[in-house]
């Protein structure tokens, strides 16, 4: 056993687990323990680990130390000591050993009464004390037992320490003693109990039991947010807390934080859950719905009727008032989700319900609009009006269809036709009403607002990408529903009624009414639907600039691709195609109308005039041409402003075209004398005059070059056939719009062409048909 | 009263023909004078165009229907369309330009070959505001004119220098001669009515308002 205490490692080892006292029995074990094992350099580091166990520096410079240590004492000796040196580590030792081992030996034997000196009276001293104590202590951390056994009488000596405190400090509280209780605090603070001094703080400052807010901030009738409740609600915390904000400053000053733990739970526990509670009045499922729709108002009312005018808080740093409105905003959230959900919810149905509306309420006008249309002409049929009062309209058209008035059957065929052919006027007339850009525009007006509530949430950084995405659904919402529920219905109806469209029977039943119409009239009101088309539409790119691209909802960098961008695009296909379907609808029902022109103003001595008259002509258009032109001029600039160019182009060519196509047609339906050439050449340079000069469409100017050139083709004098043989085979100068099969067709309608036939047919053919005979 | 069905707003209904080579203004002279436009940017008139003013010669209002033809045209048949029945012709060149001058010549041959024999003939000299690119002595043309019985100006549709003056020349010849002939017309007692035959066939004096008109009617 001796042996044992001869090996250093076992001896230090030992030494190192021994508390103080028991270590300075140690060294006396024995001579040899002493001055083999634990003595000089080896006795020093015993020292050093108990002073670094303690949390004291170990420097290796000598420290100069001039103050007197008789000085400290229990209470400020960590104060003053922080560092020593290996050399003057027993020393410092000692010091300290001389100012807690008293406490420690009380502790040690649970010998607490008077635990205290007298002069260590004061709570807030004995606190400090206590604190040092505990830290003093851990110099024999390594004697475990003996360690705990002192932690665990500390601990309660200090648990009736704290008790005391507490007492003292309700007492003082109650009798609004506050700068003691402050005092009692920061005893508190300094023994490391801040949960019982803010338990202490928030069980005298229950919030439910001294404030009550209003039982609903929620008109019954139409649970709509009453505003003037609201702002009192919120008035009444804004005072309850700044009271709070006050106090708390008084009794805790800056040394610990609790007026944030205590505006937490406020928020978390009573504002979240009152706001809640009025939001979800579990009336019905409606009644939320409103209410949850005036989330941003309480948000903003939220933020700048309460968080604005809350006071500074010293206890709670600069940062209070952003703190607070972190809060609001995390324990707001759910609610606020939920908000935008309905929200979008809401904006899809509204609209959704407003364009079936505005459908049905169509309908129902256009139904009552029939009916008395047809309650008129039955009456007028009844009384015999529309046969005896040679109602003109009817009579005309009447004369128009041969149709005899004198039985009941064929006057009942004409109430039908002229029943069939009033409503397609009344048609044409409300063709516009099937889109409202009134309508429209209210609902974009809706789309706005509805984004410009959700952005109020932009300003929380947790929720921003959800508010972002929510927004840009509204706006596919809107697109859907405009496109949808209202320009696809509205486009359908217009190209429908365009379809039905005859001119023909139009003019004849208003013939005698108002003459000729240069109008397509469908086709003007269609151009109207295009160009309201094209107002929504810019609407919408407005809209997408303004308010999603502007507020930052969308990058436009980096969401090129986001589906929204694909949405917009869509839409606009959409208008395009029913643009270019209603269009080319539309050009077949003008070139009707161009052929109408033709077959009934075209008169067959406008290019073959007698040559008795010919001399008394001014060669100017035909009243077919000017017509024509007029008709032309009337439609083809229709579209300007209303779409892109590059449609107004594709239209005014294709136009142009089927108009070129028609004059061809025309001249090979009329025959043309040498002297009436003239008057056809007139013709022809007025339309491509119309053409060059006013639709300005390039790429359609040599078609109607070429037609001046075969106007020429019937000026030639007959004497002159074997030249106009050659101009037959001259295809370059027909601009290469015409083959030379069809300048020969063409020059057929010469009055002439049995007289010059041969001739032309010589050049063409080296003989003519004519010269053939059958042997 | 709608002119156009009851009666006329002129006395006489002249037909004059434009020739000369392609560029030398022909169009700008037509649209100078009957609307008082000028366009920097016109181009190669196709086929043949026309255009009328009215003015007053002698108390008489005579509507000038005149025909601007292409420059380039190389049809004789086509050509000589143009000529049947004008009573007046201008015959235009570009003093900058010797060319146009030179060709004069076969353009006035062509003329006589196919209109009238008592047809009006101006020789203008346009572009008169290019002094300074003057290739034509005035003399020179002068003289051409006056041997061949030809009015002669030199005008600028450019600028509206003689245009006036040199159409209005031109309707006054006309005028002086169709009055002639007119009175010897009447001397042969031919009806108006009908279309006359022979050199006068072109010179269309319209009827003189209603009175006239029931003289038209056979």
């Amino acid at each position: 056993m001796e042996d044992l205490l001869k090996v250093t490692n076992i001896v230090v080892g030992i030494a190192q687990n021994l508390n103080t006292q028991d270590y300075l029995s140690f060294q006396q074990v024995n001579k040899s323990v002493y001055q083999h094992h634990l003595c000089g350099s080896k006795d020093e580091k015993m020292w050093c680990q108990r002073l670094v166990a303690m949390e004291l520096k170990s420097n290796r410079n000598d420290v100069p130390n001039d103050v007197k240590l008789e000085c400290y004492d229990a209470l400020t000796i960590f104060d003053h000591v922080k560092a020593f040196t290996p050399s003057t580590a027993k020393n410092t030792f000692i010091r300290f050993y001389k100012c807690f081992q008293g406490f420690t030996n009380k502790l040690y034997y649970n010998d607490l009464a008077n635990f205290f000196p007298e002069r260590y009276s004061d709570p807030l001293t004995q606190a400090i004390i206590l604190q040092n104590i505990s830290r003093y202590n851990k110099c024999c951390i390594n004697d475990f037992t003996f360690y705990r056994r002192l932690q665990d009488n500390l601990r309660i000596l200090q648990e009736l320490f704290i008790t005391t405190i507490l007492k003292e400090m309700e007492k003082n509280f109650e009798s609004r003693n506050f700068e003691t209780v402050s005092k009692f605090i920061k005893v508190l603070l300094v023994c490391h109990e801040e949960n019982t001094a803010v338990d202490f703080f928030k069980s005298k400052n229950d919030f439910m039991s001294e404030v009550q807010l209003p039982a609903s901030i929620f008109n019954p009738d139409t649970n709509e947010l009453d505003q003037r409740i609201l702002k009192g609600a919120l008035n009444t915390l804004t005072n309850f807390l700044n009271e709070k904000i006050k106090l708390v400053d008084k009794l805790f000053g800056d040394s610990y934080p609790v007026i944030i733990n205590y505006s937490e739970s406020l928020i978390a526990d009573n504002l979240s859950e009152y706001f809640n509670s009025q939001l979800n009045d579990k009336k019905d499922s409606e009644t939320d719905i409103t209410r949850i729709d005036s989330m941003p108002v309480l948000y903003t009312s939220l933020i700048d009727l309460f968080v604005a005018n809350l006071t500074e808080s010293q206890n709670g740093g600069q940062n209070y008032a952003k703190v607070v409105t972190e809060f609001i905003n995390l324990y707001f959230e759910p609610k606020i989700v939920s908000y935008l959900d309905v929200a979008l919810q809401k904006f899809n149905e509204d609209t959704a319900a407003k364009f079936l509306k505005f459908l049905d309420d169509t309908k129902i006008r256009q139904k009552e609009h029939n009916e008395q249309i047809y309650k008129s002409l039955r009456d007028k049929v009844s009384n015999q009006q529309l046969i005896n009062e040679k109602n003109d309209f009817l009579t005309s058209f009447t004369k128009m269809f041969k149709i005899s008035n004198s039985t009941k059957t064929e006057s009942k065929e004409q109430l039908k036709l002229a029943y069939d052919l009033n409503l397609m006027t009344s048609n044409l007339m409300s063709i516009e009403s099937l889109v409202s850009l009134d309508l429209c525009y209210k609902v974009v007006e809706q789309c706005r607002n509805c984004i410009e509530r959700m952005c109020t949430f932009l300003a929380i950084d947790n929720i921003i990408d959800t508010v972002k995405s929510k927004c840009q659904q509204a706006f596919k919402i809107l697109i859907f529903q405009l496109s949808e529920n209202h320009l696809k219905p509205g486009f359908t109806k217009a190209i429908e009624i365009l379809q039905e469209y005859n001119p023909n029977e139009i003019k004849n039943l208003q013939i005698e009414l108002e003459g000729l119409d240069s109008q397509v009239e469908p086709l003007v009101k269609f151009t109207e639907l295009i160009n309201t088309g094209d107002i929504v539409l810019q609407m919408t790119s407005i809209f997408y600039k303004n308010e999603l691209i502007q507020k930052h909802i969308i990058d436009k960098n980096k969401d090129f691709l986001n589906d929204i961008v694909q949405t917009k695009k869509n839409f606009e296909t959409m208008l395009d195609d029913y643009v270019a379907e209603g269009l080319n609808t539309g050009i077949n029902k003008l070139m009707d109308e161009v052929l109408f022109v033709f077959s009934t103003l075209q008169l067959p001595d406008d290019f073959n005039p007698d040559p008795k008259t010919l001399r008394k002509r001014e060669i100017k258009p035909s009243k077919a041409a000017m017509k024509n032109v007029e008709l032309l001029y009337n439609h083809c600039f229709l579209l300007t402003g209303a779409t892109d160019k590059g449609t107004i182009d594709v239209f005014q060519q294709e136009v142009g075209e089927r108009f070129f196509n028609e004059i061809v047609k025309n001249i090979k339906k009329n025959l043309i004398s040498a002297d009436g050439a003239i008057f056809l050449i007139c013709d022809l340079n007025f339309y491509y005059d119309f053409i060059a000069n006013k639709l300005k469409q390039k790429s359609i100017v040599p078609l109607f070059a070429g037609l001046k050139a075969v106007g020429q083709l019937y000026l030639v004098s007959s004497k002159d056939s074997k030249e106009l043989g050659k101009m037959i085979c001259d295809v370059g100068r027909f601009q290469g719009i015409f083959t030379q099969e069809e300048i020969y067709e063409l020059v057929q309608r010469r009055t002439d062409w049995v007289r010059v036939r041969r001739d032309v047919e010589k050049v063409i053919y080296g003989l003519g048909v004519s010269d053939c005979t059958i042997l | 009263m709608n002119n156009e069905d009851y009666g006329y707003d002129y006395d006489y209904l002249f037909k004059i023909v434009l020739i000369g080579d392609s560029g030398v203004g022909k169009s700008n002279l037509l649209s100078r004078f009957t609307t008082n436009e000028f366009n920097m940017e016109s181009k190669s008139t196709i086929g043949v165009e026309f255009a009328t003013r009215t003015i007053e010669v002698e108390g008489k209002k005579i509507k000038a229907q005149i025909w601007d033809t292409a420059g380039q045209e190389r049809y004789r048949a086509i050509t000589s369309a143009y000529y049947r029945g004008a009573v007046g012709a201008l015959i235009v060149y570009d003093i900058s330009k010797s060319s146009s001058y030179e060709n004069c010549n076969h353009w006035l041959t062509e003329l006589r070959e196919n209109a009238d024999e008592n047809v009006a003939v101006g020789l203008i000299g346009n572009k008169s505001d290019l002094a300074h690119l003057r290739a034509v002595p005035t003399d020179e043309a002068k003289n051409f004119a006056q041997e061949n019985q030809l009015l002669f100006t030199e005008t600028s549709a450019l600028n509206s220098e003689n245009v006036e003056t040199a159409f209005r020349e031109l309707i006054t010849a006309i005028y002086q001669m169709v009055s002639k002939h007119q009175v010897d017309l009447n001397e042969y007692g031919s009806n108006a009515g009908q279309a006359p035959k022979g050199p006068t066939i072109s010179l269309t004096p319209a009827p003189n308002e209603k009175t006239k008109k029931t003289n038209n009617c056979c």
